[in-house]
């Protein structure tokens, strides 16, 4: 077997019981409230599952800088078939410390731990953004993609988390952040997103109104834009967003219908839509 | 059928329609409840096996879920649970269950209806499930009730113990391995991570299935990466696409044949598939 890397500047160790505050702290800092108070005590403290020996913090200094939290699970690999693995939760390490190997140190000493030698799983399992996974987890971890077969069904109700961004992009009009951007311009667009509550999109001087309406109450817009939403997600992702919208426009996932002024008009800013759907918008 | 709107306050037996009724979770439910589960995913891996505790911690007490978020299906005539939803205020269903039945169609309508127009009434913005793909009834309910897919939350797997996992895989499979091949396989693991060993021996006769990590006395001997020989024991990739595409060296080749039915007996052929609830 080789032997795991090791950093002269912090030293990874298990878990002990006077950690928590520091390990909540940390994980407070990175995670924000996500995973604060009620939430982190249901995760940790109070799960059946939580063992000390396989919680991994790396310390520099004295001071807690990234944990690893792994939970030991029966999983069934088929219907016949479990066996011991972990399911590897939070990895959370300090913004000061990152890009120095600690992630990496915490995910490799969990890895030779005395706690998993005397568990002995078998695998550990974790869900992650694959496009972490592809820079991170996979070269680091060894991880790679389960023979996953779920589907992920979604329905929108309404439109507040969209209109909270218009709030925030509104608040930074104001503030003056895009002076002169928006003079002149009045351009109302119905976005129909299948399976999704209608959506009326004003774009003024001021900054952007959202509201959901209903068909036949609304003024005739100038732009309709027609999609679903996996487009419009993928047309409002910062990356490769350009060559997404081409894409849907071209196979025509992607509608778009207005007179020619009113499309250059969107066309010219389409730079307010991008600020508002690159955020969560449900 | 017509959904009814769910009072979370007021949801009381004949609640619901035509041969079936809604009603929230009552203690001493659990037990049933994870029966239930057992039964819906009888057919696929990848979850963490429930039990009543186990329950209770990944669905009652999980911070964003409320004792009327949890709301079961009955059979009206018999009082039978055919079905339950777990409905978070954070928009997540973490767990959505029926198993195979004839009317449960109506049922799961019943249960997203449900679950939809609670979250609706805590002013959440979207609600969303995971469920099988290979589901039709879910799909064709989801489809009816203006629910959209979208791209899952991806699981990812590492191997810790090699020989642990493929003892079990092959224990399993035992009477078959045992019935059709006698033969000491000795797979050389290329990149092997540290903190796994690079050799896996099986050996397999007549009397017994056994793995190890050494290397002797070898009938078929594979050199394979780390990655290939993950995806080939978890089904990602066929052991013939997998020689097909130079990712196994298999000594003498004359074995190729003998190898390439071996790992197809072993790996896993069962589909994967996990709820929301499995995340914590």
């Amino acid at each position: 077997m080789n032997r795991m890397s090791e950093n002269k500047d912090y030293k990874c160790r298990s878990y002990q019981c006077d950690d928590e505050e520091q390990v909540r702290a940390l994980v407070k800092n990175v995670f924000g409230d996500f995973l604060d108070g009620e939430f982190w005590n249901w995760k940790y403290k109070f799960n059946p599952d939580f063992d000390p020996d396989l919680v991994m913090v790396a310390e520099k200094d004295g001071v807690i800088v990234g944990c690893n939290h792994w939970l030991l699970k029966d999983f069934l690999l088929s219907p016949s078939l479990e066996t011991k693995a972990v399911l590897g939760a939070d990895i959370a390490v300090d913004p000061v410390c990152r890009s120095q190997g600690v992630g990496k140190t915490l995910l490799h000493s969990l890895r030779s731990s005395e706690g998993l030698k005397v568990k002995q799983p078998s695998f550990v399992f974790m869900f992650a953004d694959p496009s972490l996974a592809k820079v991170f987890h996979n070269p680091k971890g060894g991880y790679f993609p389960a023979p996953d077969q779920t589907v992920f069904y979604l329905k929108i109700i309404n439109w507040k988390k969209l209109e909270s961004n218009a709030h925030e992009f509104n608040e930074q009009i104001a503030a003056g952040k895009f002076e002169g951007r928006l003079s002149g311009i009045k351009l109302n667009i119905l976005f129909k997103i299948s399976n999704a509550p209608k959506l009326l999109f004003s774009i003024t001087e001021r900054g952007v109104a959202i509201g959901e309406k209903a068909e036949g109450s609304v003024e005739k817009p100038d732009v309709t834009i027609t999609a679903d939403l996996d487009t419009l997600q993928k047309v409002g992702a910062r990356k490769r967003r350009y060559l997404n919208m081409f894409k849907a426009l071209l196979i025509g996932k992607l509608r778009v219908r207005g007179k020619p002024k009113s499309l250059i008009a969107l066309y010219r800013n389409v730079w307010v839509l991008q600020e508002i759907f690159s955020q969560k918008i449900f | 059928m017509t959904i009814n709107k769910v009072d979370s306050q007021n949801l009381v037996a004949g609640f619901g329609a035509g041969k079936y009724e809604m009603r929230i979770f009552e203690e001493g439910d659990e037990a049933k409840i994870v029966k239930l589960f057992a039964k819906a995913y009888s057919n696929y891996g990848g979850y963490v096996r429930r039990t009543p505790e186990y329950w209770k911690w990944c669905c009652l007490q999980r911070p964003d879920v409320e004792r009327d978020g949890i709301l079961v299906a009955l059979e009206k005539d018999s009082g039978e649970i055919v079905g339950y939803v777990v409905a978070g205020k954070s928009g997540n269903l973490w767990e959505l269950t029926c198993p195979p039945h004839p009317d449960k169609k109506k049922i799961v309508s019943l249960l997203l209806g449900n679950a939809v127009s609670y979250l609706e009434q805590k002013g959440v913005a979207s609600v969303n499930f995971t469920a099988p793909q290979a589901d039709s009834v879910i799909k064709q309910a989801c489809k009816e009730m203006g629910f959209a897919t979208s791209a899952p939350p991806k699981m990812f797997l590492s191997i810790l113990n090699f020989q642990k996992l493929i003892s079990l895989m092959a224990n399993d499979k035992a009477d078959e391995l045992k019935e059709k091949f006698s033969e000491t396989l000795v797979i050389r693991i290329k990149d092997a991570p540290f903190w796994l060993s690079d050799t896996i021996r099986v050996k397999i006769s007549r009397n017994e299935v056994a793995v190890d990590d050494n290397a002797r006395d070898s009938t078929v001997q594979v050199d394979v990466d780390y990655l290939t020989f993950c995806s080939l024991l978890f089904g990602n990739l066929s052991s013939f696409g997998a020689f097909a595409r130079f990712r196994l060296k298999v000594r003498p080749l004359s074995k190729t044949s003998t190898l390439l039915r071996l790992l197809s007996v072993l790996r896993i052929r069962n589909c994967w598939s996990f709820q929301l609830s499995d995340f914590g």
